[in-house]
């Protein structure tokens, strides 16, 4: 497993983007992805200023399979969600196009 | 103080909490109570050299200017526009219908300042209790002032309780303020009581952070994913289950990106995207 920084991204990929949203999606709309288009996952991090409040690293393993880590304030507010995020991205629990 | 707009509130303002707070009084809306005015009437009087006081008369509190010579002039602040001075026998006729001309002694003497603010405490309770069924702002901080003030001057132990009356709570700051300024001006009984009540409600708060719904919440914070209808990708940063109609949501993070790809393929603007 490789466990890797992201906070150099968003210097890398400002130029890409400029603006990001925060919605509300309903959970039968979500589809796990753990093998995101590069460039829409750059977009995604360097859109956002406080990315490193609530995220501080992609945890990334020898396939591929991605998800961020969360950050000290993140898991005060969401105290399982560390573990079960690792757990799930080790077992493959949620593989892309599971459905609920 | 009328020309400055320090008058007698309406019915309608007349139990606006603030009204009970200098501060607001004085710079903000000038319009309040009988207590709020004489405060301010005693103050200036006072800066005048005028001897004025405070005096806890029933319904409503009085003023009472003591000359130099001649009797005590009890000045009614708030019905100044029409009757501004009474008599010792004015205040007697008052009292006898009430039943209470035996303690007519009691009722025209200077007030203490203790009595004074534990007065302003029970107003703000009764503020407190007819506006809760309106939900109006500054309802915890009033409650938190009224009861850290009653508990300094009386340190009634039974006080404690209700400062941290589940739901109510206080400002940001009251944990500070209460173990650092409070506690340490209160007899240890009372002291270690609040100790108790703090680090009974850190548990509660810390229970609330971590023990909350994980159940029956099939993603997790961290996750990335992909909208099932518009295919855009997102992280989840936050989630409830606590909404409206019980749908559990996922607050997400999307890019503008996105919003360049989607509206090419489909016209859709991520702003409005479907939950």
């Amino acid at each position: 497993m490789v466990i890797l920084d992201v906070s150099w991204l968003s210097k890398l990929t400002s130029v890409l983007i400029t603006k990001w949203y925060h919605l509300d999606v309903a959970e039968e709309n979500i589809q796990p992805c753990t093998h995101p288009d590069v460039a829409e996952l750059y977009s995604l991090i360097s859109a956002y200023d406080n990315f490193g409040r609530w995220f501080d690293g992609l945890e990334v393993l020898p396939g591929g399979r991605m998800r961020f880590r969360l950050s000290p304030e993140s898991q005060l507010i969401h105290s399982e969600d560390e573990v079960l995020g690792r757990a799930t991205l080790l077992n493959g629990s949620l593989d892309e196009g599971s459905s609920l | 103080m009328r020309q400055k707009g320090f008058q007698k509130a309406d019915l309608i303002h007349y139990h606006n909490l603030m009204n009970h707070f200098p501060h607001r009084v004085l710079f903000e809306e000038h319009l309040t109570l009988p207590m709020s005015l004489v405060y301010v009437f005693v103050c200036i009087a006072r800066r005048l050299g005028i001897d004025a006081h405070p005096v806890q008369f029933p319904h409503k509190v009085i003023a009472i200017v003591t000359p130099q010579t001649g009797d005590p002039i009890y000045v009614d602040v708030f019905e100044s526009a029409s009757r501004p001075l009474l008599s010792y026998d004015d205040l007697r006729s008052i009292l006898a219908p009430m039943g209470l001309l035996d303690s007519i002694d009691q009722y025209s003497q200077p007030a203490s300042t203790i009595s004074m603010v534990l007065r302003a405490v029970g107003n703000i309770i009764h503020s407190l209790n007819r506006i809760r069924l309106w939900g109006e702002d500054g309802q915890k901080p009033a409650h938190y002032a009224a009861y850290a003030a009653a508990l300094m001057l009386t340190h009634d132990l039974r006080l404690v309780q209700v400062l941290f009356v589940s739901g109510v709570g206080g400002p940001l700051d009251s944990e500070v303020v209460l173990r650092y300024a409070l506690k340490p001006a209160l007899p240890v009984v009372v002291a270690n009581q609040m100790d108790i009540f703090l680090e009974r409600q850190a548990e509660s708060e810390r229970a609330q952070l971590s023990g909350e719904r994980r159940e029956g919440v099939a993603f997790y914070v961290g996750m990335l994913f992909k909208h099932r209808k518009f295919h855009y990708l997102g992280l989840i940063k936050d989630w409830d289950v606590s909404g409206l109609c019980f749908v559990k949501q996922f607050a997400v993070l999307i890019s503008t990106f996105f919003q360049v790809d989607v509206r090419g393929d489909g016209g859709m603007d991520p702003s409005n995207a479907g939950r």
